[in-house]
């Protein structure tokens, strides 16, 4: 087990932030912390980084336990901070300089692991220029180069492509899954929920600072009822039709408003033919239609009976 | 690790400009306004020598030695005629004649006229009280009175052993003491760098396998290396090419300069360490430490520094920026002595207790939030 966290519990004065936390993280995850804002997944960063002291609760890496002074251990750890957690004054290639020379003593093991991690972030032709100088995405290109450098058995994400354009979160994305590749450990907190379903092999979902579903995406969206999500653009349709679509087989929810009509199925078997076919036979005129299955934040919602983010 | 933290502190302390500029750079354009404001101050108020005319007569020759003695005055022996023509033509302050009683002659008024007046005052003054014991009892002139009348005695003289006496040097004093504390500026960076709670970039340096507390102190032994360097560096600018004169006890200033600069980063380390707040609001409170220890230590003008010696005697004991400038003035005027020894004394032992006080404010340092 790499990371091991028993009965975590953290308390803000009257805010209980963790609630008995437990995970475990096995060798060669990309482990997902999922959840809305405040559901406590910094707050499990900071503690298992021994950064925040904890009120209750054991957190072991790599088979021991977690202190301030537990230099063994931090020594294999990397930390993508939320923030970009960079020194103004210095420029790219110093910068990453700094943070791997607190990790690797050795002058030239410690020049290849730099132009190893530029390469990796493709910051090749910004070595030379200062952090102010650089774009949002290539200042986290840069904050990820720092935590990652030193070429650690685990590494930690929070939050590291927030505020950052498609693009560079797509290359973002693109590097933890080489970074993982590469024999390493990742646990990766975000509330965008496309993120964890595409990176994650296990994903926990937080809320409250407690686990409320712990597995696989597949096992997750197993847990919920709802299954394939068909949605009609359709005009005309009468309260008969809606009589006659409630009739369908394994539906378990249906709405109609503004001339979109959508459809909650139970079972993950395909009913997109049969409505198709049902429209057609009514001479029903329709625009696009389309089938969706479920996401984590259905899961989400099932579970907690609130979305996981406003803004998606 | 050590060598690498200090270069890179080094880098950082170069390319933070704004630091680089208040810290470093500010004290030495504030020592070239000071001198320059000062030293037209000092000239203006310079004393030049009176031209003042002696009428020629039988007594003139004692007036003329008592009057050069003062050391005061240009002395023109000439008639009464030229006398009155000179002074008409502005070439003599005034003229003096010597018949049976003295006489001043001026045509106006001013500073040099007074000071010529009170030296004359105090001759006819002095020579009249003779005349009278001589008159009331002759036996005076035989049996060695007037050797034993103290007649020419200085009560009061200025003890400097050294060097001159220059009373602008008290502002470069202050001044040297308010550089000294700016280094308190360097060590709320430091603070700022380790502690978790005031930066991502601190917390991605206190997750690092290497104790935050010996970063620290590589950092801090930079500062305070660096800011050591830049004060001898203005002093030697003060001393060197803007002539400032501090006396010629330069080792003395410099061991004083050095103490001075360790215990304003450990005063900075330490207030840094217990203000619970941003890095601005340390910032602020260091500032405005600093300045009030400066405006306390006469920075702005010298009565204040009387008037704290007068009634709050205590705060000149722990005014780092005083006890600088306290023990550069012992220096000038009276030497490496007792005074000079009790205020280094006093700064380091502010330093050793704000470095004490650093280290338990920072042992096993958590946090609560972040």
């Amino acid at each position: 087990m790499i990371v091991e966290i028993k009965n975590l519990v953290k308390r803000y004065d009257d805010l209980i932030a963790l609630d008995h936390l437990n995970l475990e993280i096995k060798e060669g995850e990309i482990f997902g912390l999922l959840g809305p804002n405040g559901s406590g997944k910094s707050t499990a960063i900071n503690c298992i980084l021994s950064l925040l002291k904890y009120d209750k609760g054991e957190i072991n890496i790599f088979n021991k336990p977690m202190r301030p002074n537990s230099y063994d251990i931090k020594k294999d750890i990397g930390i993508v901070m939320q923030n970009v957690a960079v020194i103004d004054g210095l420029t790219v290639y110093e910068n990453i300089d700094y943070f791997c020379g607190l990790y690797v003593t050795d002058k030239e093991k410690r020049k290849k692991l730099i132009d190893e991690a530029i390469d990796f972030v493709g910051l090749n032709e910004f070595s030379k220029m200062k952090p102010k100088k650089l774009s949002g995405g290539l200042l986290r290109r840069l904050n990820i180069a720092c935590g990652i450098a030193h070429k650690p058995r685990l590494i930690m994400m929070d939050e590291p492509t927030v505020a950052v354009d498609p693009q560079s979160r797509n290359n973002i994305l693109d590097g933890i899954k080489k970074l993982n590749s590469e024999g390493a450990t990742i646990i990766y907190t975000s509330h965008y929920m496309e993120e964890v379903e595409q990176l994650c092999t296990k994903i926990a979902i937080l809320d409250n600072g407690r686990v409320i579903a712990l597995g696989t995406k597949e096992e997750l969206k197993s847990l919920i009822s709802t299954g394939e999500i068909i949605v009609v653009e359709a005009y005309n349709l009468t309260e008969m039709h809606l009589k006659d679509i409630r009739e369908f087989p394994h539906l378990m929810d249906i709405s109609y408003l503004n001339n979109k009509l959508t459809l909650r199925f139970k079972s993950d078997k395909s009913c997109l033919v049969n409505i198709i076919n049902y429209i057609e036979s009514k001479e029903i005129v329709y625009g696009k239609i389309y089938s969706e299955q479920p996401t984590l934040n259905d899961v989400f919602l099932q579970l907690t009976g609130k979305v996981l983010r406003n803004n998606v | 690790m050590f060598l690498h933290i200090v270069i890179y502190k080094i880098k950082y302390i170069l390319t933070d400009k704004a630091t680089l500029f208040w810290i470093t750079i500010f004290p030495f354009v504030l020592a070239t306004l000071f001198f320059i404001t000062l030293n037209n101050v000092s000239n203006s108020v310079k004393l030049e020598k009176i031209d003042l005319g002696i009428v020629r007569s039988e007594y003139q020759d004692e007036l003329i030695k008592i009057l050069e003695d003062s050391n005061m005055f240009n002395l023109n022996v000439l008639s009464e005629e030229e006398a009155k023509d000179s002074l008409n033509a502005g070439k003599l302050v005034g003229y003096v004649t010597n018949d049976e009683n003295i006489k001043l002659f001026f045509q106006s008024n001013g500073i040099f006229q007074n000071i010529s007046k009170f030296i004359l005052d105090s001759y006819i003054q002095t020579t009249s009280t003779i005349q009278n014991i001589i008159i009331e009892n002759p036996d005076v002139l035989t049996n060695g009175f007037f050797n034993e009348l103290p007649i020419n005695k200085t009560y009061s003289t200025p003890k400097n052993l050294l060097s001159n006496t220059n009373v602008t040097v008290v502002f470069f004093y202050a001044l040297i003491g308010m550089a000294v504390m700016f280094g308190a500026s360097h060590s709320i960076n430091d603070v700022k760098l380790i502690q978790a709670n005031q930066s991502s970039t601190a917390a991605r340096i206190s997750i690092a396998p290497i104790n935050p507390s010996k970063i620290f102190f590589y950092t801090l032994t930079t500062s305070l290396v660096f800011h050591t360097l830049s004060l001898w560096l203005m002093f030697l600018y003060l001393n060197n090419i803007l002539k400032v004169d501090f006396g010629n006890q330069v080792l003395y200033i410099l061991v004083l300069i050095t103490v001075g600069c360790f215990t304003s980063i450990m005063i900075g380390a330490f207030l840094a360490s217990i203000i619970k707040g941003s890095y601005n609001l340390k910032n602020g409170v260091l500032i405005a430490f600093t300045m009030l220890c400066s405006f306390l230590a006469g920075m702005n003008s010298t009565d204040i520094k009387m008037m704290v010696m007068d009634n709050a005697k205590f705060l000149t004991y722990i005014n780092p920026v005083g006890l600088i400038s306290d023990g550069l003035y012992a220096l000038y005027y009276y030497g490496p002595g007792y005074r000079f020894y009790l205020s280094l004394s006093i700064l380091i032992v502010l330093g050793i207790l704000s470095s004490v006080g650093t280290f338990f404010a920072f042992r096993r340092q958590e946090y609560a939030s972040i």
